[in-house]
């Protein structure tokens, strides 16, 4: 579905980090087409949780490039992405337990302005999970993972994304909130939304992903489109448990 | 004991919570954001009582000044008490603490009491070691009658001012997009980071914020006592952090709870009565005895597994907390293998302890009513207060930073 | 990146600053105490003798300390070689820091012991003073301090300790007297909880209470500044008179919370700590102010016979006015080398012996030591010729300054 003389959404060019005197990623290439959903497999300590970082500005490359829409975006601010439209829903959601529902959409906007477009962003995230819509003045806290898997999906999309970032939708959660989860992935790349997602659990990233990259050692290991990476023996051995 | 007594001695404990919570607030929010205790906070306030007051001295008023020109003089002294320290608690943050963040939390605290040993000694560098005192101003002095007491107008308007910025101070961190930013950062860092909030300036805000409200605080002091001296921070930093800690490190009304609850007990407890002061002992009984009787035995029976909640289970869970001297006990020695049961009764006979010696303090209170605590025990008062409030409670009156709360 | 950088740059400044102001303050403290025992040629005829100054030129009371070194060094000038039995005999001084400390003081003590002084002048501080006393007590070394005025210096009744100054006590029973000659009929007694005040305001009080006066005892903290529990406490009272036995900021204070809280009638008189003129200021004005009621602990200058000469070549000497007591520890030192004499002998059970009967005629007036304890006089106390509780000097304040009422 992806062309390649459409201008990526998302590209990294070599890009390599540092964790102190650690080097991190060690030269890596990703390709994000807008619509698209990817995702990156890894091992533990591959540098996964790391590109994540790197995507948001939170970690900058020390050698490569990021491109943003073909745009080089290695010194550009976390706000500043946000406002260019990439979104993130963390690893163990990390919602603000304390706040209400209302308020984790609200933050998920926070770097937006336009307060009569965030009402109406507001009400399509309601539409879209009616339940949030009932329990607004609650706090995120008390919700049950299902519902905390929601705002974590809500408060991503109330920023307007052009692409969302995710980390580890599976970790820790039972095999039906798994599944919710990426019925929500595909539900929201429906939208138009792209779909970065960062995962352990190959079997199911790949099972609605267009393409994959698969990370080892802070080196590229292989990529593919789904169907290619699924029937990789290499990689049916190594992560696919076959 | 006259019902004046009791009234000025209530608006003086009032008027000193109110200076406590405005120092307090600063200690509580930045412990809120960055789980550190902010030690440099009581200096800011010391610097603000000192620019205000040599303002008000700059200006060359006295008790013959018009009252227009004094109250623009106050309105000038206002804006640099509030302009100095928020300068200062900026320039702290980005000095000390920022290149720390990160590093084990021993490293801030350290950096926190050395910042507070400069200042400090800045101050005697700056303004000299003696205590500076303004004139009596017409304001200071003058006293309206209130419930028929006759009263300092200055006391009102401190109590007045600190509940309007307290209100203030709830809508900003509740309502506003940087308020809610603050709490989000206070919650999760890293999260905020990654919704796009610049945690710094969430940080930097927090700073200027209980800075400007601890350099109020230095205002008022110094319109209030007429004299500041350079150590007084260390004395009203600490008071203002334990009431921080008692009602709840990191929770903003809890805050202003706790610096309440200090300053009455200060005043209280060594100005009336035994026989008054029992009644809050009484009240304390009645409060023990609910959550003896009510609250415990209905959470334990909420956490019962459903195929064992039989009426008579209840009924000797809640035998047990009555300790009802028939039932209590029977049920105590006849199902002691009970694990439920046996952690209940530990519980229970801690918490009729406690409400037993309750009631044998309020009875010697109401056996001594007209004796009176010597004030040599007046600090030792608020600590043993601050003691068995935070034995039962130990994450304060309100509560570590939860709900809403910073 | 370059925001890090330039945050370790900040906090490296800092600390650059750091350390350049404990440079600094460690510049002002240093110490040229100690002179070197030099030309020590024993030919017979000269014997040198050692005498040790236990002073505190480092710690809280610096220019106190530096004032009593050099009153000992200007007597040393007078009295340091002398005549005995044929020998000449030169003093060697010894002067020690005990940085106004308990622990330090024994320390220097127990040097002093080891030097084999044969007497010490000190120490400057009464807590100083009461852990030196009985190291010198079990070595037998007499001990005249020219600055220790608190009631308590001499508890144990040691006989090696000696006084030039005057026990504090002689102005809690002179505030006692005072306040009964101005007719009062209930006084409150109000002390900080420092060892000075307490010991001042308990012996006021057993005076007023032999008099028939009704008493209320109250205190506070040095360091507060409100006094709403203990305004509340004496409005309730009811007093004619206040006699505030600790220093001059908590007693402006106090003042200006009493006169706020309309008992400006109230008579306020207190010791030394309060005679101040910055007192004026505390109170917030002369209108606060005056006709507060002092005494003071010793012959104002002028009554004080030698005073004039021992101005003059104080100032020659060192350039400056008389610092506080450098007057009385010049007399400590003549009074010990005039024991020396009387007793023909170094053995310092002998110059014990001799202090006890001496009669002296110093700068600040006749005086001998007491011999055991009586009601306000403690043993080893200075027994000033024509002292009577009534003509221990008064003071009021008229105008913004202290003027004799005697």
């Amino acid at each position: 579905m992806a062309s390649e003389q459409q201008t990526p959404l998302l590209e990294f060019r070599d890009v390599q980090t540092y964790y102190g005197r650690i080097q991190i990623l060690k030269g890596v290439d990703y390709k994000v087409y807008p619509g698209e959903i990817v995702c990156l497999l890894g091992g533990n300590a591959s540098g996964k949780s790391t590109t994540m970082k790197t995507i948001l500005g939170i970690v900058k490359p020390a050698k490569g490039e990021v491109l943003w829409e073909g745009e080089v975006i290695n010194g550009l601010r976390t706000a500043e992405r946000i406002k260019r439209g990439i979104a993130t829903v963390p690893e163990n959601r990390r919602l603000f337990p304390n706040l209400t529902v209302l308020e984790n959409l609200e933050m998920g906007a926070y770097t937006r302005t336009d307060s009569a477009a965030i009402a109406e962003d507001l009400e399509r995230v309601y539409e879209f999970f009616p339940k949030l819509a009932e329990r607004r003045k609650q706090r995120a806290g008390t919700l049950s993972g299902g519902e905390q898997q929601m705002v974590a999906f809500g408060r991503a999309l109330m920023s307007q994304p052009k692409l969302i970032c995710m980390d580890e939708p599976s970790m820790g959660l039972s095999p039906a909130l798994v599944d919710q989860n990426f019925e929500l992935i595909q539900q929201v790349n429906e939208q138009g939304v792209a779909v970065f997602v960062v995962e352990q659990n190959a079997n199911a990233a790949l099972s609605i992903a267009d393409r994959g990259y698969v990370l080892q050692g802070g080196r590229l290991f292989t990529e593919g489109t789904a169907v290619e990476l699924l029937e990789n023996p290499e990689l049916k051995r190594a992560y696919l448990g076959g | 004991m006259s019902f004046d007594h009791i009234m000025s001695v209530t608006i003086g404990g009032l008027t000193v919570g109110m200076i406590y919570a405005l120092i307090a607030l600063g200690y509580t929010m930045v412990y809120g954001v960055l789980k550190f205790i902010n030690f440099a906070h009581g200096e800011v306030f010391t610097v603000g009582g000192y620019v205000a007051a040599f303002s008000l001295l700059a200006m060359g008023i006295d008790a013959s000044t018009p009252w227009l020109k004094v109250a623009g003089a106050i309105a000038l002294a206002l804006v640099a008490a509030v302009t100095v320290p928020m300068v200062l608690g900026f320039l702290i943050e980005r000095i000390a603490y920022r290149p720390l963040r990160g590093r084990s939390r021993i490293i801030p605290l350290l950096s926190a009491i050395g910042v507070s040993i400069v200042l400090q000694q800045l101050i005697i560098i700056i303004f000299g070691p003696k205590p500076v005192t303004i004139p009596t101003l017409a304001l200071s002095s003058a006293s309206v009658s209130f419930l028929g007491v006759n009263v300092r107008v200055l006391a009102l308007v401190i109590i007045a001012v600190s509940a309007a910025l307290m209100i203030g101070l709830t809508y900003l961190v509740k309502s506003t997009r940087i308020g809610k930013a603050m709490r989000a950062t206070s919650q999760d860092m890293e999260a905020a980071e990654m919704m796009g909030i610049d945690t710094n300036r969430t940080i930097a805000f927090t700073f200027l914020v209980g800075s400007a409200l601890a350099g109020i605080g230095g205002l008022l002091v110094v319109m209030y006592y007429g004299s500041l001296k350079y150590d007084a921070g260390f004395l009203y930093g600490l008071k203002a952090f334990t009431a921080a800690v008692l009602g709840g490190i990191g929770n903003i009304p809890g805050a202003v709870v706790g610096a309440i609850v200090l300053g009455m007990t200060e005043t209280y407890g060594v100005s009336v009565d035994l026989g008054f002061l029992a009644w809050f002992v009484v009240a304390g009984l009645v409060l023990g005895l609910y959550v003896q009787m009510v609250r415990v035995p209905n959470r334990r029976l909420a956490h019962i597994a459903a195929d064992r909640r039989t009426p008579e289970y209840e009924r000797s869970i809640m035998n047990v907390y009555r300790l009802t001297p028939y039932h209590g006990i029977k049920t105590l020695l006849a199902e002691r293998t009970d694990a439920l049961l046996s952690v209940s009764a530990v519980d229970a006979v801690r918490l009729m302890a406690g409400n037993i010696f309750l009631a044998v303090l309020a009875a010697v209170m109401f056996i001594n009513s007209s004796a009176r605590i010597d004030t040599r025990w007046q600090p030792v008062i608020a600590f043993v207060v601050l003691m068995v409030i935070l034995m039962f409670r130990p994450s304060g009156i309100l509560g570590e930073a939860v709900t809403e709360k910073v | 990146m370059v925001q890090k950088r330039t945050g370790r740059v900040l906090a490296l400044a800092l600390a650059a600053l750091l350390a350049l102001s404990m440079f600094g303050l460690s510049g002002c403290a240093a110490d040229d105490g100690g002179d070197g025992g030099e030309g020590n040629g024993a030919t017979g005829e000269v014997e040198t003798i050692k005498i040790g100054v236990q002073t505190a030129l480092t710690g809280p009371l610096p220019d106190y300390g530096l004032a009593a070194k050099n009153g000992v060094e200007l007597a040393l000038e007078d009295f340091g070689t002398f005549e005995m039995n044929g020998t000449t005999y030169e003093v060697e001084l010894v002067v020690l820091d005990d940085k106004a400390e308990p622990t330090e003081a024994a320390v220097v003590a127990q040097t002093m012991v080891d030097e084999g002084v044969v007497g010490v002048i000190g120490s400057l501080t009464t807590g100083a003073t009461l852990s030196a006393i009985p190291i010198y007590y079990e070595n037998r070394i007499p001990q005249i301090s020219g600055s220790v005025t608190g009631p308590k210096a001499n508890e144990t009744g040691a006989d090696t300790f000696f006084r030039t100054c005057w026990n504090d006590a002689i102005q809690g029973e002179a505030l006692g007297v005072w306040a009964m000659e101005l007719g009062a009929k209930k006084v409150v007694l109000m002390d900080d909880n420092g060892a000075y005040a307490v010991g001042l305001a308990d012996v006021a009080e057993d005076t007023l209470k032999a008099g028939g006066v009704e008493t209320l005892r109250q205190n506070c903290q040095s360091g507060d500044k409100d006094f709403s529990a203990q305004v509340a406490n004496i409005k309730e009272f009811g007093p004619d008179a206040i006699i505030f036995t600790g220093y001059h900021p908590e007693a402006g204070l106090m003042r200006k919370q009493m006169v706020e809280a309309g008992l400006g009638d109230v008579i306020f008189m207190g010791g030394d700590g309060i005679r101040s003129e910055e007192l004026v200021a505390q109170t917030g004005g002369n209108a606060n102010a005056e006709g507060i009621y002092a005494t003071f602990g010793g012959f104002p200058e002028e009554q004080q016979p030698g005073y004039a000469a021992f101005a003059a070549k104080y100032k020659e000497k060192y350039g400056e006015e008389v610092g506080p007591y450098a007057q009385n520890n010049y007399d400590a030192f003549g009074a010990l080398i005039a024991a020396i004499k009387a007793a023909g002998s170094t053995d310092t059970e002998e110059i014990i012996a001799a202090l006890q009967t001496l009669s002296y005629e110093g700068v600040t007036g006749t005086f001998g030591f007491a011999t055991e304890s009586d009601g306000a006089v403690a043993k080893g106390d200075i027994v000033v010729e024509g002292l009577t509780p009534s003509n221990v000097p008064r003071y009021v304040l008229k105008d913004g300054a202290w003027v004799s009422a005697q």
